[in-house]
């Protein structure tokens, strides 16, 4: 174990300028269409925000080190060295004021990625020493305890409990040859422990047969948020095997935007195999269920309801229709934003931000795109699909004094189950 | 942006106009000046439009998009605008004539007007 | 239908003679002819019959199809294109697959020595297998199509002259439609893209006259780039005068005054911009304060900056930067070897890093 270094975050820059870096450096066009993509930028009106300039170290040094232009600059004393203060400088342009959203990306006219650009200059950040502190916290605890929040077993086995009490259903542990691993967040275990019930309910209703696991059941994954690989194997490593030792089908990532990135999409990359089972977003279960009939609802929502898209669901992962073929199923009064499904507004806390504590005052001021886009629509109740959007959804509905319940989706589904016993 | 100085093609274009006119008295030649094929600053044609003025005949035709037929302050120099179906210029030109050909009604036109009223009087019993 | 005149198809379309005329004159303006000739289109047009016509794209960008769908001329759709059959164009034809290569070969067998080839796109040389449509090489099409043409219609700079595709380097061996085809009448319409009129006025011009137009020595019809976009530009009388626009945005540009000192290729470039205008005749690049690119004449990527004026000597610093490409090519070559040598030695390098890795000063 050592300290972190610049030259230990320069050589990160290295390890992640791959061909699809290159060429989205060399293609930019500097048109800036990025900026209006980006809620830090819109809210602010602060050109640093822009999302391609958040990624000038990891430009400068790809021109530095990979162009020949950019190397005889270097050389001549042209072009400046990356160095700490830069680095820390840039601390809060990469990890407070980006969620990771992919906004920008969906914009970008030349289709360069940017959120898997700033993903990858993480790299170099965490490396160098330059992630901010509760981030730092975070991954420890995820590593050390399991949960980036600290909750440990005992916690979850009591939420379990009390589910089965409120339920007068069983919640499993360890079931080999389950058909799905249910993974919760942290988030949803401490404050929405609503979601293990449903989830009890509705596979009951359904007959599937499902499990949780004693050794792997946080579905969070600190990791990609800081921007580690080798944390977030490590952490992403113990839900692929608990899942294969149980021989499950199908693992489900619960409502939990990052979760469903780091399992679905970043799992097979980091673990450098293909994966023995499935992944689901719970609603795309929820949807699959739907379609067999395996979902019998009754009555309908009577307020004018809305959706929240949370980004890594939506806009990176397509889940889009899904949600809307389930709240249409239980309510006849469903309203969409402007610019929803894969263009939705961040809710300006995905990313890490949340668990950050130094991005707090941003995140809230930023969250006047939603309350804007709220304000448009006035509707009775806002549903979404993930726990993390939910508590900024909540916190920030709070500070601009609006009442407005948030609600997962799951619940609501399960609200609505047609009795069987 | 300020006004744009100009070609200089106004003061040559006017006295083909007048060598025109001449012709057209002496011998009834006539001749058409097409306005697209000579370079004008923006400010020009509109400059050149108020020095021939507005004459005594203007007409209006539709077909094929509009057209509009308007003589000039100096009788017999005519100006010409064909619009086409979706109202863009096609064609911008000035003539020198007593009275513009497409301003003429045409044999086949006549012919099959002729056959239209012949059609409905028959009828129509008197 | 297909043996109708123009005249009677529009009559069927309620147009009257009157009209007629009208599109006679519009033409007459549009093929840059005197006013004079306008009852002998009239007379040609009376009895024109439609024309086949196969497009064939190749090495292209599509620029040149949206160019000329979006010609204004007494409405293209309803009119010129109306007067031909376009029986095979990939973009507009609503066939697909096996359908879209028979309509073409049905059409060069209905019309064998009477169809006209319109191309838009290079052929590449390189490697056949760089382009091509339905399995069939860019190179093959062509042949094939070319032998039971009347004449081709060469559109846009990239099948008159190779364009953008035979840019140095020219990756792909791209060739003009004239390198190929030396048996057939060839008209260039170049242009990047071209004024959607000047195309639409050739088609006029073969359905009055049965005939090509009058062509110059890069096979361009003479009435559309006769003469150079200098000698007709408003901005001319600057010229004259050596007033001078110095930076895009000094008092002189903001006059209007000539863009020569900052690179138009006006003076060498002959086209019908400056007059024929474009959108409609809304304005044409000069008149919006830009210089001419001289983007219908052969070669002209490889002409020097675009922002240089034409007096700096262009010949030498073209053949120069000729090799100073090929030269960074190979330091291109060489720095990509590079690089990914620098990529998987920092793999090498790399430490794994735990969560105690993370902090400042903090070694354990």
């Amino acid at each position: 174990m050592s300290a972190p270094t610049l030259q230990k975050g320069l050589n990160a820059f290295a390890e992640q300028i791959d061909a699809p870096i290159a060429s989205f450096f060399s293609s930019c066009v500097h048109c800036g269409m990025c900026a209006d993509a980006c809620l830090f930028y819109t809210e602010t009106g602060n050109p640093k925000y822009t999302p391609i300039h958040k990624l000038e170290p990891l430009r400068r040094f790809w021109k530095q080190e990979y162009t020949l232009m950019g190397r005889l600059k270097k050389a001549l004393g042209l072009s400046k060295a990356i160095s700490d203060e830069e680095l820390e400088e840039w601390k809060e342009l990469l990890y407070n004021s980006c969620t990771l959203c992919g906004r920008c990306s969906m914009v970008c006219p030349v289709g360069n990625d940017l959120a898997y650009m700033i993903r990858k200059t993480r790299e170099g950040m965490a490396a160098s020493g330059h992630a901010p502190i509760d981030l730092v916290g975070a991954s420890n605890r995820s590593v050390t305890i399991g949960s980036p929040m600290g909750v440990r077993l005992p916690a979850l086995q009591a939420q379990s409990r009390k589910a089965a009490k409120e339920t007068g259903l069983d919640i499993p542990f360890d079931q080999v040859g389950a058909e799905y691993l249910i993974l919760l967040s942290s988030m949803e275990i401490m404050n929405y422990p609503e979601y293990l019930q449903a989830i009890a309910k509705i596979f009951k209703q359904a007959g599937k047969t499902w499990t949780l696991a004693s050794d792997a059941f946080e579905a969070t994954n600190s990791g990609i948020q800081i921007g580690v690989s080798d944390i977030a194997r490590e952490l992403v490593s113990r839900v692929v095997n608990a899942a294969e030792k149980l021989q499950v089908k199908t693992v489900i990532s619960p409502e939990c935007g990052h979760a469903y990135t780091a399992i679905r999409w970043d799992a097979p990359n980091l673990m450098g195999r293909k994966l023995g089972f499935k992944v689901r977003h719970i609603l795309e279960v929820l949807e699959d269920f739907r379609q067999s009939g395996l979902l019998k609802t009754e009555g309908l929502e009577e307020s004018k309801i809305t959706f929240h898209d949370p980004c890594q669901i939506a806009r990176r992962g397509g889940v889009i229709d899904e949600p809307r073929h389930l709240l249409n199923l239980v309510s006849n009064n469903f309203v969409e934003m402007n610019d929803h499904g894969k263009m939705n507004w961040c809710c300006g806390a995905g990313g890490g931000v949340s668990a950050n504590e130094e991005a707090h005052e941003i995140k809230i001021k930023v969250f006047n795109r939603k309350v804007t886009q709220l304000k448009e629509l006035k509707v009775d109740t806002l549903v979404t699909a993930c726990a993390n959007c939910r508590i900024q959804l909540e916190e920030g509905l709070e500070e601009y004094q609006i009442d407005l319940p948030v609600v997962g989706l799951t619940e609501m589904i399960a609200e609505h189950l047609v009795e069987t016993k | 942006m300020q006004p744009l100085e100009k070609t200089g093609n106004i003061l040559p274009l006017l006295h083909e106009i007048r060598h025109a006119l001449e012709d057209l008295l002496a011998t009834g030649q006539t001749m058409v000046i097409d306005l697209q094929a000579m370079p004008f600053a923006p400010s020009e044609l509109v400059e050149l439009k108020e020095i021939l003025g507005v004459g005594e005949v203007s007409a209006e035709l539709h077909a094929l998009g509009k057209s509009t037929i308007q003589e000039t302050a100096f009788s017999g120099a005519w100006w010409i605008v064909h619009f086409n179906i979706d109202e863009k210029m096609i064609s911008q030109t000035i003539e020198i004539c007593h009275i513009p050909a497409i301003l003429m009604a045409q044999h086949a036109d006549i012919q099959m007007g002729l056959q239209q009223l012949s059609s409905t009087l028959g009828g129509v019993s008197l | 239908m297909n043996q109708l005149s123009l005249e009677e198809r529009l009559r069927l379309h309620g147009v009257s003679r009157r009209g007629f005329l009208k599109f006679c004159a519009a033409t007459a303006s549009l093929m840059a002819l005197s006013p004079a000739m306008i009852p002998r289109i009239a007379a040609a047009l009376e009895n024109a019959k439609r024309p086949s016509v196969i497009w064939l794209s190749f090495q292209e960008c599509t620029g040149c199809t949206e160019s000329i769908t979006r010609s204004h001329s007494p409405s293209l759709e309803s009119l010129i294109f109306d007067a031909i059959s376009l029986d095979y164009h990939h973009t507009l034809q609503v066939a697909s697959g096996d359908a879209a290569e028979h309509a073409r070969e049905q059409a060069m067998k209905d019309n064998w020595g009477k169809y006209i080839l319109v191309v838009d796109g290079s052929i590449p040389l390189g490697n056949k297998g760089f382009s091509t449509i339905a399995g069939i090489s860019n190179v093959d099409m062509l042949i094939e199509t070319a032998k039971g043409a009347a004449a081709i219609v060469a559109v846009g700079s990239c099948a008159a002259f190779g364009g953008l595709p035979k840019a140095n380097p020219n990756p792909t061996g791209a060739v003009s439609i004239d390198m190929i085809i030396k048996d057939k009448p060839i008209i260039n319409v170049p242009g990047c893209p071209p004024i959607p009129v000047v195309m639409t006025g050739v088609l006029a011009h073969f359905l009055t006259f049965g005939t090509l137009p009058e062509l110059d020595h890069l096979k361009r019809p003479k009435a559309f780039y006769g003469q150079n976009i200098h000698d007709r530009c408003y901005r001319r009388p600057f010229y004259e005068r050596g007033q001078f626009a110095e930076t895009f945005d000094d008092e002189g540009a903001k006059k209007g005054w000539c863009l020569f000192k900052l690179g138009c290729k006006g003076p060498t470039t002959y086209n019908a911009c400056a007059t024929t205008k474009w959108n409609g005749g809304v304005s044409f690049p000069i008149e919006s304060g830009h210089g001419c690119l001289g983007c219908s004449e052969p070669n002209f990527w490889d002409a020097g900056s675009f922002y240089a004026p034409l007096s700096t000597p262009i010949g030498h610093v073209a053949q120069n930067a000729g090799y100073a490409l090929a030269a960074g090519a190979l330091a291109g070559a060489a720095i990509g070897f590079a690089n990914k040598q620098k990529s998987s030695q920092a793999i090498e390098k790399h430490e794994e890093i735990t969560v105690n890795d993370l902090i400042k000063g903090e070694t354990k």
